[in-house]
């Protein structure tokens, strides 16, 4: 069947991305199996489709999160130099302009 | 159509908690979670994206490091790069390697594999020295530009814009070049479980440090290494007069 290979090609993409999960790439396979095996015997071609496209949703969420965790992260521990500084320099300007 | 070089650097992870070792001589790295420096992503995602525009013909990641680091070029090759190169060196003499040996590994990299752009990440997270990409720059007696906003090639040159304290700096600088990327230039892709699989039919060449002429010997020798000194609680003040005082008694203001 097309849909198993679909599903099959599609858990082992989301284990993969397990790998860089915050709580653990144990409690992240926990969760992604027992949502999969819930469905497991699910027949209808029209549910399965359903559960396809929930599932791919899901793993864009998790490719974002990470994405803009990591992002979020570099930007803390690196410095915003450009808009923030551009910020302060005008106050002090108008500030100064101002005495 | 140009050859672009990337270096990537395997450092430990960004969201580990980094504990210093008790006797103070490292940091904790076994069975600590690895990966790609982040800047070294956002690198081979601007290769890549050279690439797809049809600027680049072909971009060759490059990493120095133990077996370890075959892991972290095949990331990069999983994300678009066409071929790889490791320089073996173990892990102990990685951690005593300063970035002037890098540099004279980087650029003996680009010269041997006839690169017209050599980019990198502008720092790694590990040890935070900024300086490879412009000492490579040196080394090879190439233009350079660092901390890049923005990358645009215009055949024998390049603008682009660099990321400086208050604002933007626009730059435009003959090729080749040394360029290293900052933060905001792009959004590095995922590399998928199915780019993996792909990736390894990719070709990676195995090199020494003396095959570039760089001796490994350290140079540095690291004495202590300590946690920053816990930060201490604040207080609180009933008025500004109090403030003001306290302040002058900290000698502050």
């Amino acid at each position: 069947m097309a849909s198993r290979v679909r599903v099959l090609e599609l858990y082992k993409r989301m284990l993969w991305l397990g790998q860089d999960w915050h709580q653990g790439q144990a409690h992240f396979t926990k969760s992604l199996s027992n949502a999969f095996r819930k469905n497991k015997y699910e027949t209808s071609a029209e549910k399965i489709e359903k559960l396809i496209f929930h599932a791919e949703f899901v793993e864009k969420e998790v490719l974002a999160l990470y994405q803009l965790k990591k992002y979020r992260s570099m930007k803390n521990r690196y410095g915003d130099h450009g808009s923030y500084a551009v910020e302060c320099q005008r106050i002090m300007e108008a500030a100064r302009a101002d005495v | 159509m140009v050859r672009v070089a990337v270096g990537v650097k395997r450092v430990i992870d960004y969201a580990v908690k980094i504990r210093v070792k008790p006797d103070g001589s490292g940091v904790v790295k076994d069975s600590v979670k690895h990966s790609m420096n982040p800047f070294c992503e956002i690198a081979v995602e601007e290769a890549v994206r050279l690439k797809e525009k049809k600027i680049a013909k072909e971009i060759v990641a490059f990493t120095i490091g133990p077996k370890q680091s075959a892991e972290t070029l095949r990331t990069a090759l999983a994300m678009g790069c066409d071929r790889g190169v490791h320089v073996n060196v173990d892990q102990a003499q990685l951690d005593a390697l300063t970035p002037l040996q890098i540099s004279k590994m980087a650029a003996k990299i680009a010269e041997t594999e006839a690169a017209d752009l050599l980019l990198m990440g502008k720092l790694a997270i590990d040890g935070d020295y900024g300086q490879t990409a412009a000492m490579t720059a040196a080394i090879l007696d190439w233009p350079q530009a660092t901390n890049l906003y923005s990358l645009q090639h215009n055949g024998d040159s390049a603008t682009v814009e660099r990321e400086i304290d208050g604002g933007l700096e626009t730059n435009e600088i003959k090729t080749p070049a040394v360029l290293s990327v900052d933060l905001r230039i792009n959004q590095p892709r995922y590399a998928t479980l199915p780019n993996i699989m792909k990736a390894k039919k990719k070709k990676v060449k195995a090199v020494k440090p003396a095959d570039l002429g760089v001796d490994v010997a350290p140079t540095l020798n690291v004495i202590k290494v300590a946690e920053p000194p816990v930060r201490a609680a604040g207080e609180i003040v009933e008025d500004v007069d109090t403030l003001i005082s306290k302040l002058k008694d900290a000698g502050r203001i």
